[in-house]
């Protein structure tokens, strides 16, 4: 039941890193490497803050900024200096290695003797549910584990809602235009450079509030919590967009959601029952191989004749 | 629109299927009823074997009452470790904790125990305490009716009179025996006032040394043999009781017999040991505890004498004797125990047995390392010898997040879950998790460069609660005097690391300040990856360094070859601190043993296992340094490793390794020379 509540809260906190790959990846159509830098951003600009006793909120927003600016960096060395997509986040994300050394100081930080959101939500439980364990479904579970679940998962709501307003405003709207075909959107009289640097800020910003909650979640942030989180990203939203069928906003959205959720649960499982621990990765790779198909197959089960395709957006 | 719902729904389902598939595979630890575990404490004043047999013998007897601890109780061991003060601290943590009850052993612990307990008045068990009713607890000889109705107990007298009869039975000419006795222990005084009445009866002059603190004890025993005893005796002292060894010793130097009230300093050289079998007095408390835990009230239990006597005697010292001693056939029939010359002891006559529940201990790690590897070796040989036998009654569960940090809170959490005794988090990034994510399990470290800088703990011995384990810093210091020593004209040495591992970069900057108080300096290039090690190396030469130091940093580890053939090369030496670099070209290695540091884990985890609590067991610095030495690359480099290093940081266990490997790499021939040294010869 503990790993059950931890899978789906890191699922939760890791769907802002698949909210904002969904952003660049699938509104903007640019593969934005500098995801692994960003997060450990915004864990090392939050850690850093809240270790001088700056309160978590504050520190987390302040780690989000820190994201908001990696993506504005990616977004200027692509648009102004002409500089490849792919590389402008690969020199963002290179960047931020030292830069991150340099916030934190060192290369991992301890955060279990100071203040953070996940003491907050400590706090939150002892007034909720007292201090003793509660019955859930029969099993036995630390209130704890449950707020932060909850907190998780109303901070992503939270999100997720303001992300569906802003995108049906008139600069959401031009955004997402611009993702899908920025020569119309230049020929309208839109400037489509500064619409991508703002998403990519948009997008990393919410990667990086993604580090900055993991960081509190688990105690430490470290420099090197970043590796391969781009590609783990991009396979949950390639799961959610190919579960949600749909390009209309508010699927995609839980569509990333779900993905992101889905994924860890995956990994969760393939732990339960880790054979050798060599083989961890193969069996997490075997189930997000299943999880792909599987609708497939059941929809030709079923009879329907509709083609789809896997994981490729339409406008991609 | 309705597509999109589906999706949407299909996700849903999904998600839903694997929280089942979670929870299906977690049923059986459901529990309907709140949990029925009832926590008991058992303190200990200090690690004394009569003490830890007392505390075995309580544990198995509850157990064969149908009492297992990690089963229907949740056992929590504490000791003092022989501290008045810490003794003071542990007694009030266990009256504040939720324990249901709490059995101590020895007198200091029944003391401070019944002071802390005052308020909370949980039922208090005690046992192996000389005098109960001397102790100041409010047990009264005289008016058994009036004491606190939570406490119960027994006390074990020791047999000091029958002690002194078997002297004088053995020696009908014995006239004057010493004893050196702590005046501040109760148990101590009521033991020598018997024994005054006894000499007195026996027509035997006491020659009485009192001491105040352990410091005093060599001196007073060498006065006492100054005095012309003719024996001396040990009664039940805790104080005294820890440095008999040492006084036995002397006694025997001087051809004196030493008869002891604990059985088992018969082992330790006394003549003769008459005492309670302490293993017994634990079963008889532990019996006593089960029927409280049953619910019969404490103060229904009379607090009676018990003494198990054992009788334990060493023949094998008569020779060293000055006088003649003669031990009587019946009397050496009667004894439980004959240490001869033939047969000298050091096998304890009881072994306990843990046989009865399999233990399951957790495993986990960073990513796959020959340096863990060997870790773990060390581990399970540490525990086999502690008598927990992979196969036999202990299992380990071994996961590795495969280099992926975010995969490591969540195996530490499933181990959380896994209902394992102990979970032993190797490297600092799992010993990070672990300590955001364990909350029920007792947490063992090992592998770790510096637990206090990843968060467990203020200092070695404050430290979170639920955390033990062992720190290993690599021998920094020898590092430079082996480079020093090694080339003392050398102005720079250069060295690669990852600046994202936190041990290489505090490694990195003690070397750097140590080398530029010996006036050279540390030129230092980052890498991210093992694919810049090639380059960064060829970057170091190309600076005019000297030599090459690498720290046991994972990333230059992982790529070693590149540097060394850089290295090799450029015709300078290459310092590693991870042992195993002298098999990839390493020229000289100094580094912990990672074998040991895993096997003093084992000691700690199986003090764990046995039911201790980790909250008091201080952290521990354990770093067996070793050097290894490849001969051969020396010679090439024209180079002589000083036999005698720099005073300031002396080389301990010089050990010489030798790759064959290596050499025949330079097509060299081994002297035999170096050969015949070499304490260990890699197969080529």
């Amino acid at each position: 039941m503990n790993l059950l509540l931890g899978s789906l809260t890191i699922g939760f906190i890791l769907s802002l890193l698949g909210l904002g790959i969904y952003i660049s990846f699938w509104i903007f159509s640019f593969p934005d490497m500098t995801a692994d830098g960003s997060i450990v951003v915004g864990a090392a600009v939050a850690a850093r803050l809240m270790l001088a006793g700056v309160a978590p909120l504050p520190a987390t927003l302040a780690g989000m900024l820190a994201g908001a600016l990696a993506g504005m960096v990616t977004g200027i060395i692509h648009t102004v200096f002409k500089v490849n997509n792919l590389l402008a986040g690969i020199l963002t994300m290179t960047a931020l290695y030292s830069i991150n050394l340099h916030i934190m100081g060192r290369s991992n930080l301890p955060l279990l003797n100071i203040r953070t959101l996940s003491k907050d939500a400590a706090a939150i439980a002892q007034r909720l549910f007292g201090s003793a364990d509660i019955n859930l479904l029969g099993w036995q579970v630390n209130p704890l584990d449950i707020t932060q679940l909850l907190l998780a998962g109303g901070a992503v709501m939270l999100v997720a809602l303001v992300l569906y307003a802003f995108f049906r405003t008139q600069l959401g709207m031009a955004m997402r235009a611009t993702g899908d075909n920025d020569q119309m959107i230049r020929a309208l009289g839109g400037n489509t450079n500064l619409l991508k640097i703002l998403g990519l800020a948009l997008s990393n910003a919410l990667i990086a509030l993604s580090g900055a909650l993991l960081a509190q979640y688990q105690g430490f942030a470290d420099v090197q919590m970043g590796i391969g989180m781009l590609v783990w990203g991009l396979a949950s939203v390639i799961i959610g967009m190919a579960l949600a069928r749909s390009n209309r906003l508010g699927f995609a959205l839980s569509g990333a959601i779900i993905g992101s959720i889905l994924f860890r649960l995956l990994v969760a499982i393939a732990l339960r029952w880790g054979l050798n621990p060599n083989d961890l990765k193969l069996v997490t790779a075997l189930f997000v191989f299943a999880t792909l198909v599987l609708p497939g197959v059941l929809a030709k089960l079923t009879g329907r004749k509709k083609k789809y395709q896997t994981g490729v957006p339409h406008h991609a | 629109m309705l597509k999109g719902l589906q999706g949407i729904g299909a996700g849903l389902f999904l998600i839903g299927l694997c929280c089942v598939i979670l929870l299906l595979s977690d049923w059986h630890r459901r529990q309907g009823p709140p949990p029925e575990k009832r926590t008991v404490s058992i303190f200990l004043f200090s690690d004394r074997d009569l003490l830890e047999e007392s505390a075995q013998g309580c544990i198995d007897r509850l157990t064969a009452r149908g009492l297992r601890p990690g089963r229907e109780l949740i056992l929590r061991r504490y000791s003092a470790n022989a501290d008045m003060s810490m003794a003071n601290s542990v007694a009030k943590t266990i009256a504040e904790s939720d324990s249901a009850m709490v059995i101590t052993f020895s007198t200091p612990a029944l003391q401070v125990m019944a002071a802390a307990n005052r308020h909370r008045k949980m039922p208090h068990l005690f046992g192996t305490v000389t005098d109960p009713f001397q102790s100041g607890v409010g047990l009264s000889r005289a008016n058994p009716a009036a004491r606190p109705a939570w406490l119960a107990g027994i006390g074990t007298f020791q047999p000091v009179k029958e002690v002194f009869h078997l002297a004088r039975q053995i020696r009908p000419e014995l006239r004057r025996v010493g004893v050196v006795w702590c005046t501040s222990e109760t148990c101590s005084e009521a033991c020598t006032v018997l024994a005054r009445e006894v000499c007195e009866e026996l027509g035997i002059t006491l020659v009485e040394m009192p001491v105040v603190t352990s410091s005093e004890i060599t001196d007073a025993t060498r006065a006492l043999l100054a005095r012309n005893v003719e024996a001396i005796w040990i009664g039940g002292d805790n104080i005294v009781e820890l440095a008999t060894p040492g006084i036995i010793e002397m006694a025997l130097q001087a051809g004196i017999p030493v008869f002891a009230n604990a059985p088992i300093h018969a082992e330790n050289g006394a003549l003769l040991g008459l005492g309670a079998d302490y293993y017994q007095v634990g079963a008889a408390v532990g019996d006593l505890a089960a029927d409280v835990l049953e619910g019969r009230a404490p103060a229904s239990i009379p607090v009676d004498n018990v003494v198990p006597e054992r009788l334990f005697v060493n023949t094998a010292i008569l020779p060293r004797l000055r006088d003649n001693w003669t031990i009587p056939a019946p009397l050496l029939a009667s004894a439980a125990y004959v240490i001869s010359a033939t047969n000298t002891g050091a096998a304890t006559p009881r072994t306990t047995t843990d046989a009865a529940i399999a233990r399951r201990v957790g495993i986990f790690y960073y990513g796959p390392d020959p340096m863990i590897d060997r870790g773990i070796e060390g581990y399970k040989q540490g525990l086999a010898d502690e008598g927990f036998v992979e196969g036999k009654n202990i299992e380990f569960l071994i996961r590795h997040a495969q280099g992926d940090a975010s995969q490591i809170p969540q195996i530490a959490r499933q181990f959380d879950e896994a209902d394992l005794d102990v979970i032993t988090p190797m490297t600092t990034p799992c010993l990070m998790a672990a300590l955001g994510a364990v909350r029920k399990t007792p947490v063992v470290f090992t592998l770790v460069y510096d637990p206090v800088g990843a968060g467990a703990g203020a200092d070695f011995t404050n430290h979170l609660p639920g955390v033990t384990g062992i720190g290993s810093f690599p021998p920094l210091a020898d590092t430079v005097a082996i480079m020093t020593n090694l080339l003392p004209a050398a102005k720079k040495i250069g060295t690669i690391y990852n600046p994202s591992e936190a041990n290489s970069s505090k490694a990195v900057k003690r070397v750097a300040a140590m080398l530029k108080e010996c006036g050279m300096d540390l030129e230092m290039v980052t890498v991210a990856s093992s694919a810049e090690l090639h380059t960064a190396a060829l970057a170091l030469v190309q600076r005019g360094c000297e030599a090459i130091w690498i720290t046991g940093d994972n990333t230059a580890v992982a790529g070693f070859a590149a540097i060394h053939a850089v290295a090799r090369d450029a015709r300078i030496p290459l310092i590693s601190n991870d042992l195993d670099m002298i098999n990839e070209g390493a020229t000289v290695a100094v580094g912990f043993n990672p074998w040991h540091s895993g096997e003093a884990a084992a000691r700690l985890t199986a003090r764990v296992l046995r039911g201790e609590s980790p909250d008091f067991i201080p952290f521990q610095q354990v770093s067996v340094k070793k050097v290894a030495v490849n001969e051969a690359d020396l010679q090439r480099l024209r180079l002589t490793m000083p036999t005698q290093t720099t005073p300031n940081a002396p080389v301990s266990r010089t050990r010489l390794l030798v790759a064959p490997t290596t050499a025949a790499a330079y097509g060299l021939d081994l002297p035999p020379a170096v050969l015949n040294r070499a304490e260990r010869v890699e197969a080529p």
